[in-house]
């Protein structure tokens, strides 16, 4: 308990003294992963709206398809990258191995069946006659989907931010195709991973604490939203 | 040609629809024509509103030969050249999230007219529907009744060719429900073809040019004593509407 406690004590001190290591790690993880969720948004949008609004064959395959990659273990996400970035993997030649580029395709490939899976949700809890109302009123397909988007924002927005969760806090993909690489590929969950098992305790508290703030400013700022939507609507 | 020597606004022949292996609809012929009101009944199920949908080009139907103005078209083709010209409402309007002002504008917007333009016609049209006072509330606060108003006036600034109105009228009371006639009986003076789909005809009958029953999909024209039809309307005595003219 006494561990504990000046282990907290003390990550509070590393991180109000502007520690360069610290920060440097807490700066690559969002970095990365920011990037990672930038890439995916769009494309998880895309797919959840095709998924709930257009008809074609195989649809419902494709929806179990990504609600059962949902539960892929980020350490298998890594695995297989790993072998696809290897030396003598068929995208080896593209020396991507242990650099924050596949780590963002990791985190992508991970984060992007959640998302798809959580917006298809809300697509089709969603309104269809927004799509229509647009539609009739002569918007183009693409502009009646920012539509339908601003309609369902909140809903969509919980969606981003679960993924953002989901690469934020992962660690099995990130170590093995980023090689945990201090001021370069290490992030707050491989360093804590590593001072974890060096005994240095302190520090892995304080980057579990930069995490637990930024998961807190993430939900503050989503009820902000919604709080602010509510009174203005 | 029509009867007002202009080409009608909408020719289908042989259109059809199926959904879950079950025809929809079966339609021979249908022709929309400008300025006029067509009352539309059938049961629940009849395919009233899988039609509107077709007309409205939100629903692309597997079979049948379009011809819009005059234009032979693909069902693709057809689709696409109605989406925006004939507007669609259903039966418990959409709101988006936003200002009735900003809900009227929204077709315009999205048409990428200048705001100063805009903001001229969305508050002529705002006048039109006695909106003025309600320009500035939420849509989505309004009663259902006012909603509908709104609906039509977002409709009414676009001046399409064709109102497909999907039992519009169905959870109005009286008051609202005649506030609505009055004004679709308004738009077919301005050129305006509405088609009203509804189970009550007996308030719009004496008011309806045409009238078109469907049954099981199929669309067939109902006994003379059913309805009573109004002879058409003469065009040199119906006045343009601001963006007609």
């Amino acid at each position: 308990m006494n561990d504990i406690q000046s282990a907290t004590v003390d990550a509070f001190g590393l991180l109000l003294s502007g520690d360069h290591q610290l920060w440097s790690i807490v700066f690559t993880s969002l970095s990365v992963s920011l990037r990672a969720l930038t890439l995916a948004t769009p494309i998880a949008l895309l797919i959840a709206f095709a998924l709930a609004y257009l008809r074609f064959p195989g649809q419902r395959l494709l929806v179990t398809l990504f609600n059962t990659l949902m539960a892929v273990p980020a350490v298998v996400v890594g695995l297989v990258l790993y072998i696809l970035l290897s030396a003598q993997g068929p995208a080896g030649e593209l020396r991507l191995l242990f650099t924050p580029s596949a780590m963002i395709i990791g985190q992508f490939l991970l984060c992007l069946p959640l998302m798809v899976a959580l917006a298809h949700a809300s697509f089709r809890a969603g309104d269809q006659r927004a799509w229509e109302s647009a539609l009739t009123l002569g918007a183009h397909p693409w502009r009646a989907l920012v539509t339908v988007i601003h309609e369902l924002r909140f809903g969509l927005l919980a969606a981003v931010l679960a993924g953002f969760g989901r690469v934020i806090a992962e660690v099995g993909c990130s170590m093995m195709v980023g090689g945990n690489i201090l001021y370069h590929t290490r992030n707050i969950t491989t360093a804590i991973a590593l001072e974890t098992s060096k005994g240095a305790f302190s520090s892995g508290v304080a980057l579990g604490l930069v995490l637990l703030l930024l998961a807190l400013g993430l939900n503050l700022a989503l009820a902000w939203l919604q709080g602010n939507s509510q009174v203005t609507s | 040609m029509s009867v007002h020597g202009f080409a009608p606004l909408l020719e289908v022949e042989a259109l059809s629809l199926t959904r879950a292996r079950r025809q929809v609809l079966a339609v021979d012929a249908l022709r929309l024509e400008q300025a006029r009101i067509v009352l539309l009944t059938g049961a629940n199920g009849a395919g009233k509103t899988s039609l509107m949908k077709v007309l409205a080009g939100l629903t692309v139907a597997d079979h049948g030969a379009f011809h819009c103005l005059g234009t032979p078209m693909s069902r693709l083709e057809a689709a696409r050249f109605c989406r925006g010209r004939h507007v669609y409402l259903h039966q418990t309007p959409y709101m988006f999230d936003a200002s009735v002002e900003q809900n009227i504008a929204y077709g315009l917007r999205v048409r990428g007219q200048a705001p100063s333009e805009r903001h001229a016609e969305v508050r002529a049209a705002l006048s039109w529907a006695g909106l003025e006072a309600l320009a500035a509330r939420p849509a989505r606060e309004l009663s259902l009744g006012e909603q509908q108003r709104v609906a039509l006036t977002r409709a009414y600034v676009l001046a399409p060719s064709t109102l497909l109105l999907d039992e519009i009228t169905a959870n109005l009371d009286a008051d609202n429900r005649r506030q609505v006639h009055d004004m679709v009986v308004a738009l077919r003076e301005h050129g305006t073809c509405v088609l009203f789909a509804t189970h009550d005809p007996a308030p719009l009958l004496g008011r309806v040019d045409d009238h078109l029953h469907l049954d099981g999909g199929r669309l067939a024209v109902p006994a003379r004593d059913s309805a009573q039809v109004v002879p058409l309307r003469r065009d040199d005595a119906r006045p343009e509407h601001p963006r007609r003219s």
